[in-house]
């Protein structure tokens, strides 16, 4: 049994002037003899006509002033952060290893730093507890987590 | 004449590239400023949002020149680059709600039709419909309109820059029509826009 081809793509390719002079051909010749592929055609005739009048606006002139240097800032910028990470988590750490070291020794701390060390446990608490519960949030409604990237 | 300059153009984008993966960063200067309006109404289309557009843009460009290492300089650069766009784009869009902005005109031609006020207010209903529908087709069928309807590339672009073939650009391109088409049936059946000819 001969395979009925599907002229369907057609439509578009052909409004769009993007056929082969020969599928272009044999696109009409189908036209002619199909008064569905005509009908298909209008109403795509209809919208892209509708939809073709419109466009994206334009950035206005100065948003290229400076977009090459704002580009090299950013390149400059990562730099930056990957540096001052790297050493406020050596900081971090060695903040962490004192800490340790101190509460681990008899010393009684002062009322201030058990304080402190009380509001630094229940904000990172907070926090870690919002970021997962966004997250999950996020997760759920994003219409976009199926497209491969 | 045409495809000859363009083959020229193809030839020096990549002995630029060749010269940034050596460590010349001056030599990525012609390829920003060759791609950014393109690449910034790309995300545009997207974001419907100008700074943020500008912003994914830029952010694109500083992570292709970072990871130009890992680009195989015998391949069109646009085409990879417009992947790590998209995916910007799209990590943007899913993350919290922001505020955007309808990024659809009239083009030149209709802008100064001698239009009422009331038909003015009438074409910027009409605009933000539009824009309201792409925004719910899926990612890959807003992304071929974007291209085709608003940055007029042609099929061999499409299939250059998507990396998918000529016959998937022309059923994939249709199916988003299709779709559009379907989101806009009440205003295409209630009236027939003004001051929009066939192109």
């Amino acid at each position: 049994m001969a395979m009925t081809r599907d002229w369907t793509p057609y439509v578009s390719a052909y409004l769009d002037d993007e056929l082969e002079p020969a599928e272009r051909t044999a696109f009409e010749e189908e036209l002619a003899r199909n008064p569905g592929l005509r009908e298909e055609m209008e109403e795509m005739r209809k919208m892209k006509s509708f939809v073709g009048g419109m466009t994206l606006r334009e950035l206005p002139d100065k948003a290229w002033d400076h977009y090459r240097e704002r580009t090299y800032n950013r390149m400059e910028r990562r730099v930056g952060w990957i540096l001052l990470s790297i050493g406020a988590m050596v900081l971090v750490g060695y903040g962490l290893y004192e800490l340790v070291v101190f509460l681990v020794s008899d010393a009684e701390p002062a009322w201030w730093i058990r304080a402190a060390i009380g509001a630094a446990c229940v904000g990172l608490a907070i926090l870690l507890v919002s970021v997962i519960r966004e997250r999950i949030f996020v997760w759920k409604r994003d219409p976009y987590r199926e497209v491969k990237r | 004449m045409l495809q000859a300059q363009a083959e020229i153009e193809t030839l020096n984008e990549r002995a630029l590239l060749v010269r940034c993966q050596q460590g010349d960063r001056t030599s990525f200067d012609p390829i920003v400023l060759r791609y950014m309006r393109q690449a910034t109404a790309f995300a545009l289309g997207w974001t419907g949002n100008q700074q943020d557009a500008l912003d994914l843009s830029q952010e694109a460009f500083a992570r292709a020149y970072r990871s130009i290492r890992t680009f195989d300089a015998t391949r069109p650069f646009f085409p990879w680059y417009h992947r790590i766009l998209k995916n910007l784009c799209l990590n943007h869009m899913a993350s919290a709600a922001r505020r955007h902005e309808v990024p659809l005109v009239d083009r030149e031609e209709f802008q100064h039709a001698g239009l009422t006020p009331e038909q003015h207010a009438e074409r910027e209903e009409l605009r933000r419909q539009v824009w309201q529908a792409l925004r719910r087709l899926d990612p890959s069928h807003r992304e071929i309109l974007i291209l085709r309807e608003f940055q007029q590339l042609t099929y061999a672009e499409l299939s250059t820059v998507l990396e998918i073939p000529r016959g998937t650009v022309m059923s994939r391109l249709h199916e988003a029509r299709q779709k559009l088409r379907r989101q806009l049936e009440p205003m295409l059946t209630s009236q027939e826009p003004r001051g929009y000819g066939d192109d």
